[in-house]
């Protein structure tokens, strides 16, 4: 029902800015996550958006109603919005059954007690909690206070739904179940929806595009196919999935280059057309597309390189074998179904699968490094 | 002109001037003739407002009395401490708000209203049947006293050991420290008006010797502020003796005869102060009409005798004992202890100007910081 | 459930633009409630500082502006040693108070004491009667010549305590304020959330440890305010000075205030007015002190988004002990002065050379009834604290929300001013709206009413009614708010509908203290009432300069008898248990 933009937003908390120029838009009916580590904006541009927060500067705008201005100093109230927000401590009212919780904003919106009664009992049975609807929030469960918690967002039909971290207090199992729920919901509703997470799984699973934040601002927006596919930086490339890092030179340039790494050994990689000859580059390297080699063998009809390293540590995840192998002062972390009892081994690194940035190009922050 | 008009004329005048006499028959004869006009405005009037530091109790006498008289007029009591009353009525005048009509208290209290000119010279009729010392000043009428005690319990001092002078009991006490060291008291002089016109009085009749006194006793003394935690602890025996006590209390609570068992009181041999309590009619008095009425009923002998009935001593001279049930009387009192010994706390100007150096003094016969 | 158009929600978006996005119901009702606040708190206090600075009366003319009040009164004799008497008699008082008051605030709202309910209704009869009247009742059991203190000495030769000194008055104090700071506790301990203090006890955390550090720091907003309330109380408190502290010739500030200023020959309000500035500044730094501390409030959440039961804290072998302790407690220093006062209301008089069974007599009450103004000051009492007592606290709770949940320009400056009344003395209250009034004639009409001793109460209390509420708030996390805004409330029917609802303890704890503080207030009606505005406080007073110990008494049984009644009846009306 609405096209969400949001324009060089703006929030400093005295001389921290927490947000910095964040823009994007969220089309109508589109899922959109916002995802980043703590402390990387998110949940503060979620309270921007739903008007619990003034920002300072930038443009917040929901089809034609503008939410706020900074440079008209414009700032529509948080109950003129018609967001619904579901909170990550829920917030239920503990003095309020469900149904009436649930019942409240349309209360607020003076409709008929019929009326209200008929949606009230549309989106419990919606969230499956019609037979729960005259308990107490103390009553419930974390999962069901949840959907109660969406139960009542749902009810008034927002022009867009806000969702912070909401499956962050469930247990992994009930995650599962919850995002899988979550997407039927998503199928059958088609609001324009915002997600906050720090879990990329989610935020990969639910989203029609992702927007990736870190330090206040936009790292990279994208489908999760771009994102995983084609990191803008090392922060994505660490971020999404996870990659190896090695630093090193480029040596060469253009559709496959070389890069040389510590130890002298020289890789091939991916395309790397605007990065001049001799700058200090990142090579991020996703463990996926690596496998293992017997020496001497030949290289599989690809670009690549293969590297030599030694095995530093053997893990059983249940159904396969992840070991860390120490290359040029990196560890490679490799998954395989069998366990590799030698101690040196030989790895073949595609050329594909390893993404070149410019150094100084944001450090991930949390690059593994031993 | 007409001999029966001129007839008619002179027969309605006598008939008036009949039944003005008629009504005046009411007062007693030396009342001014046209008394009745004041009657009359005071009846428009309606009401009356009094501030004093009598209880409701106390004013029961005397207001049945004046309602005996003029029933249409509402009387309004207002108890507040003396400090409280002066302050009021200034502050209430200074900005042109209605306030009392009348203030009932002691002297202290009239010592500001009379230097700005507050009080209404009113002549009362009753002027002629009170003593000249009930007259202060101008406007200012005397109506009640209480005298000043020795109140003791009679199971904790012992017979002996009971005073009948203030010197006798300084020796008593000097002699007898287990007896009587912190368990005598007194009010302040620093707490409270009372305290202070009453001591400023005593130590003025009896001079250097009642410096003497105070140096002795004063550091042996509990000092109070209020008649009832005083009285009450006498009664209970936590204090042997009050002495220069308010006879308020006491006498009120004698009525009853199981107290009398244990209280014992009397007059101070050589020299019992008597606190006066005056009434005056105030410049600010939206009722000065029924003001006045009410200053000649106090002064009246039925309104002094309502007086006693409230507990408080009347003063007017011709007040007999019967006419108040064996209740005391000023003329009682003077018969009792002597007109010498008589110390009237009443109005003195050098109360004002030697307040700091009197309780500095005082307080250092005390031992009090 | 797809969306259709006739699914379609009334928008309850609103156009706001420029000005009118300032002017909504919800900021003028906030507006209201500051400039209320701020009128009904300084209207008193400006007199009075005026009063401070000029060197006469305020009614005369001629003022000249001059500090010399205050030289005075910083240069009186002994100034300084009255200074530490009163500041070591406020310490104790508020250790003692708060000590006791924590205690069975915990013991009463969290744990599984037998007779709870019955302790709790004893614990706080103290409360009800003024502390005049406590002094008395106090005095009459444990003084010199009380019952208790003679038998002791009768049984051990002496008895160990005296009520005439610091440490004797403090515990006097400290017990008649310890409802105060139970009920404050009370109120907190309602709203607490036992997983925090099962997290410390799956830590390995024994219940002692648990309760030093968890339980108690999580109730510090309710012991903050409760302290510097009952601190303030102490500083300024005329009764038990001037009961015991006379006798002993221990001074304190607010004796030597009276005594040099109000009840001297010539009063000099001048005097008064400038000790109540310096108990305003002492206050204020008090209050800035409290605010530091409890500056990062977040800490204190404890009704966060998620719902969970407070659960009891089992005493365990410690139940016994504890028993015994409120029991003594209870009777030692509830049950037996209240006893006495009952006592004396029905017997002549009291002493120990007469057996008191020889002197009943129901007179004391019989002239209660009898005289018109007296009935007259027990019906005004009622009204003032029912009617008084809903509106006041409805009026706080406004500043509370106003001061700490609302985006109102400078709300938090709100709570130093909702706190400066409880440093100024009730006789100074009395005066300054005395003043206010008589200067100001077209509310000449307020004068010698009822409604004046409302408006003067209220003001009076405001910090007393805070204090019971605010910490309440900091406890209900933000989040019901924000989730109430989001859902299309604004302000206005988020505090009605959310907030209100779930402080529902916190008010009536708040109702209550207002309604036993105005029933048994005097100093500050002193000078405002008049014939037909009288009150039981100051009829009490008059009886009491008059000497009338047995009618002191008996009205003040009639004040406990009525308070406790109506307490009763109305948490019966309301539902609601006075610790949650």
């Amino acid at each position: 029902m609405a096209e969400l933009v949001v324009s060089r937003l703006t929030k400093e908390f005295g001389a921290v800015r927490a947000i910095d120029g964040v823009s994007f838009t969220v089309a109508d009916g589109e899922f959109v996550s916002l995802l980043g580590p703590s402390g990387c904006g998110k949940s503060t541009t979620l309270a921007a958006i739903a008007g619990l927060d003034m920002p300072t500067a930038g443009l917040i705008r929901a089809g034609q109603n503008i939410f706020f201005d900074g440079e008209s100093s414009r700032f529509v109230e948080p109950e003129a919005r018609n967001c619904g927000l579901v909170f990550q401590s829920y917030a239920l009212w503990p003095h309020m059954t469900v149904a009436q919780n649930v019942d409240f904003p349309l209360k607020l919106r003076k409709l008929e007690r019929k009326e209200r009664k008929r949606r009230v009992d549309e989106v419990l049975a919606l969230v499956e909690m019609t037979h729960l609807a005259d308990r107490y929030p103390h009553q419930l469960s974390g999962g069901q206070q949840q959907r109660v918690a969406l139960a009542r967002t749902l009810v008034y039909r927002p022009a867009v739904l806000l969702l912070d971290e909401p499956l962050s207090n469930l247990d992994a199992k009930l995650r599962d179940r919850a995002r899988s729920w979550l997407l039927q919901l998503k199928e059958q509703l088609r609001l324009t929806t915002i997600y906050v997470t720090h879990d990329q799984v989610e935020a990969m699973s639910l989203s029609d595009r992702i927007v990736l934040m870190d330090g206040g601002r936009v790292m990279q927006i994208g489908t999760p196919k771009e994102i995983y596919e084609a990191p803008a930086n090392p922060f994505v490339a660490d971020f999404i999935g996870t990659s190896s890092f090695f630093d090193g030179e480029l040596t060469s340039a253009g559709a496959t280059g070389r890069v040389r790494i510590a130890g002298d050994s020289e890789i091939a990689v991916a395309g790397t057309t605007r990065i001049p000859v001799g700058a200090p580059v990142t090579v991020a390297i996703r463990p996926d597309r690596l496998s293992i080699i017997a020496s001497g063998a030949g290289a599989p009809d690809e670009a690549g390189t293969a590297l030599h390293g030694r095995v530093v540590s053997r893990s059983y995840l249940g159904g396969r074998y992840q070991h860390e192998i120490s290359i040029a002062q990196t560890l490679l972390r490799i998954d395989g179904p069998y366990v590799l009892e030698q101690s040196e081994v030989h790895v073949w690194v595609p050329a594909s699968s390893c993404l070149v940035f410019e150094r100084g190009a944001s450090r991930p922050r949390s690059a593994v490094r031993h | 002109m007409d001999r029966r008009a001129f007839m008619l004329g002179t027969g309605a005048a006598i008939l008036a001037a009949g039944s003005a006499r008629a009504q005046n028959a009411a007062f007693p004869s030396y009342y001014p003739a046209d008394y009745a006009k004041i009657v009359e405005a005071a009846k428009k009037e309606g009401r009356l407002l009094i501030y004093s530091s009598m209880t409701t109790d106390q004013w029961s006498g005397v207001v049945a009395r004046f309602r005996e008289l003029y029933p249409t007029i509402r009387v309004e009591t207002l108890d507040l401490g003396t400090s409280e009353i002066t302050e009021r009525y200034l502050a209430e005048r200074g900005s042109n708000s209605a306030t009392a009509d009348l203030l009932a208290t002691g002297p202290e209290g009239f010592i500001e209203p009379q230097r700005r000119g507050e009080l209404v010279d009113y002549a009362s009729p009753e002027r002629a049947h009170l003593a000249p010392w009930s007259l202060p000043s101008p406007g200012l009428y005397t109506f009640a006293i209480d005298p000043v005690l020795f109140v003791w319990n009679k199971a904790v001092l012992p017979e002996n050991l009971v005073p009948k002078s203030f010197e006798d009991f300084v020796a008593k006490v000097k002699a007898n420290p287990q007896v009587f060291n912190k368990r005598i008291t007194t009010y302040g002089a620093d707490t409270g008006a009372y305290g202070y016109t009453m001591n400023y009085a005593f130590a003025k009749h009896h001079g250097e010797k009642a410096w003497r006194w105070y140096e002795e006793i004063g550091p042996m003394t509990r000092l109070e502020r209020s008649s009832g935690p005083m009285f009450e602890k006498v009664t209970t025996g936590e204090y042997a003796m009050a002495y220069l006590s308010g006879s308020g209390s006491p006498w009120n609570a004698l009525r009853d005869p199981a107290r009398a068992k244990v209280i014992g009181w009397s007059f101070i041999a050589d020299g019992t102060p008597m606190m006066t309590r005056s009434v005056g009619v105030m410049k600010g008095a939206s009722n000065p009409n029924a003001a006045r009425l009410m200053v000649d009923v106090m002064c009246s002998l039925e309104g002094q005798k309502g007086l006693a009935k409230g507990q408080r001593t009347p003063v007017r001279p011709d007040v007999s004992a019967a006419d108040v049930g064996g209740a005391y009387t000023y003329t009682e009192v003077v018969k009792q202890v002597g007109e010498a010994n008589i110390i009237p706390v009443g109005y003195d100007a050098g109360v004002e100007t030697n307040y700091n150096s009197f309780i500095a003094r005082w307080r250092k016969a005390y031992g009090i910081g | 459930m797809m969306r259709t158009e006739a699914d379609a929600l009334p928008t309850l978006a609103r156009e706001s633009t420029g000005v009118s996005r300032y002017i909504t119901r919800s900021t003028a009702i906030q507006s209201a409630v500051v400039a209320a606040t701020v009128i009904l708190v300084f209207a008193p206090i400006l007199p009075i500082f005026y009063q401070a600075l000029i060197d006469r009366p305020l009614y005369d003319d001629g003022q000249q502006f001059t500090l010399a009040n205050l030289t005075d009164l910083l240069q009186s004799p002994n100034f300084w040693s009255v200074a530490q008497n009163t500041l070591v008699f406020a310490a104790a008082t508020t250790i003692i108070a708060q000590v006791l008051g924590t205690t069975f605030a915990i013991l009463i709202g969290r744990t599984d004491l037998p007779f709870k309910s019955f302790f709790a209704e004893l614990l706080i009869w103290p409360l009800y009667i003024s502390s005049l009247v406590l002094g008395f009742g106090w005095f009459m059991v444990y003084g010199p010549s009380g019952f208790v203190t003679l038998w002791v000495q009768s049984q051990f030769g002496e008895a160990p305590w005296t009520l005439y000194s610091i440490t004797g008055m403090s515990i006097v104090a400290g017990i008649s304020q310890m409802p105060l700071a139970m009920l404050y506790g009370l109120g907190s301990t309602a709203l607490s959330n036992p997983q925090l203090e099962d997290a410390a006890r799956s830590c390995g955390a024994g219940p002692w440890r648990t309760l030093r550090s968890v339980t108690l720091p999580l109730l510090m907003p309710s012991i903050l305010y409760s302290s510097l309330l009952n601190f303030t109380i102490a500083l300024e408190m005329l009764s038990i000075p001037l009961i015991f502290g006379e006798p002993a010739r221990i001074g304190f500030f607010t004796t030597l205030l009276y005594t040099q200023g109000i009840s001297t020959p010539k009063p000099n309000y001048g005097l008064v007015a400038a000790g109540a500035l310096i108990l305003l500044a002492i206050v204020m730094l008090l209050v800035f002190l409290q605010n530091r501390l409890l500056r990062n409030s977040q800490r204190y959440v404890t009704v966060g988004g998620k719902a969970s039961r407070p659960k009891t804290l089992a005493l365990g072998r410690w139940r016994l002990w504890a028993l015994a302790f409120v029991s003594v407690y209870v009777v030692l220093f509830v049950i037996l002065p209240t006893a006495v006062l009952f006592l004396r209301a029905g017997v002549s008089f009291l002493s120990p050379f007469v057996p008191f069974w020889t002197l009943f007599t129901l007179s004391h009450f019989h002239d209660i009834i009898s005289f018109p103004a007296y009935v007259r000051s027990i019906v005004n009492t009622i009204i003032i604290s029912v009617v008084g007592g809903f509106g006041a606290t409805f009026f706080v709770a406004m500043i509370a929300l106003v001061a700490r949940r609302s985006k109102f320009p400078a709300a938090d400056k709100l709570e130093y001013v909702a706190m400066i009344p409880r440093s100024i003395p009730g006789l100074v209250v009395g005066i300054g709206f005395f003043y206010a009034l008589v200067l100001l004639p077209p509310l000449g009409w307020l004068r010698n009413t009822i409604f004046v001793l409302m408006v003067a109460y209220t003001m009076r209390y405001i910090p007393t009614g805070y204090g019971a509420i605010s910490p309440a708030l900091v406890q209900i996390s933000t989040d019901m708010d924000r989730s109430a805004r989001t859902t299309g409330a604004d302000w206005w029917t988020t505090v009605r509908l959310v907030i209100l609802p779930l402080i529902r303890p916190a008010l009536f704890s708040s109702f209550a203290l207002m309604f036993i503080h105005f029933f048994k207030e005097y100093s500050a009606a002193v000078f405002l009432f008049a014939p037909g505005s009288e009150v039981i406080g100051t009829t009490l007073l008059q009886f009491w300069v008059a000497g009338d110990m047995g009618r002191v008494a008996a009205l003040s049984t009639i004040q406990i008898a009525v308070t406790v009644a109506f307490i009763y009846g109305i948490r019966k009306l309301l539902g609601v248990k006075i610790y949650g």
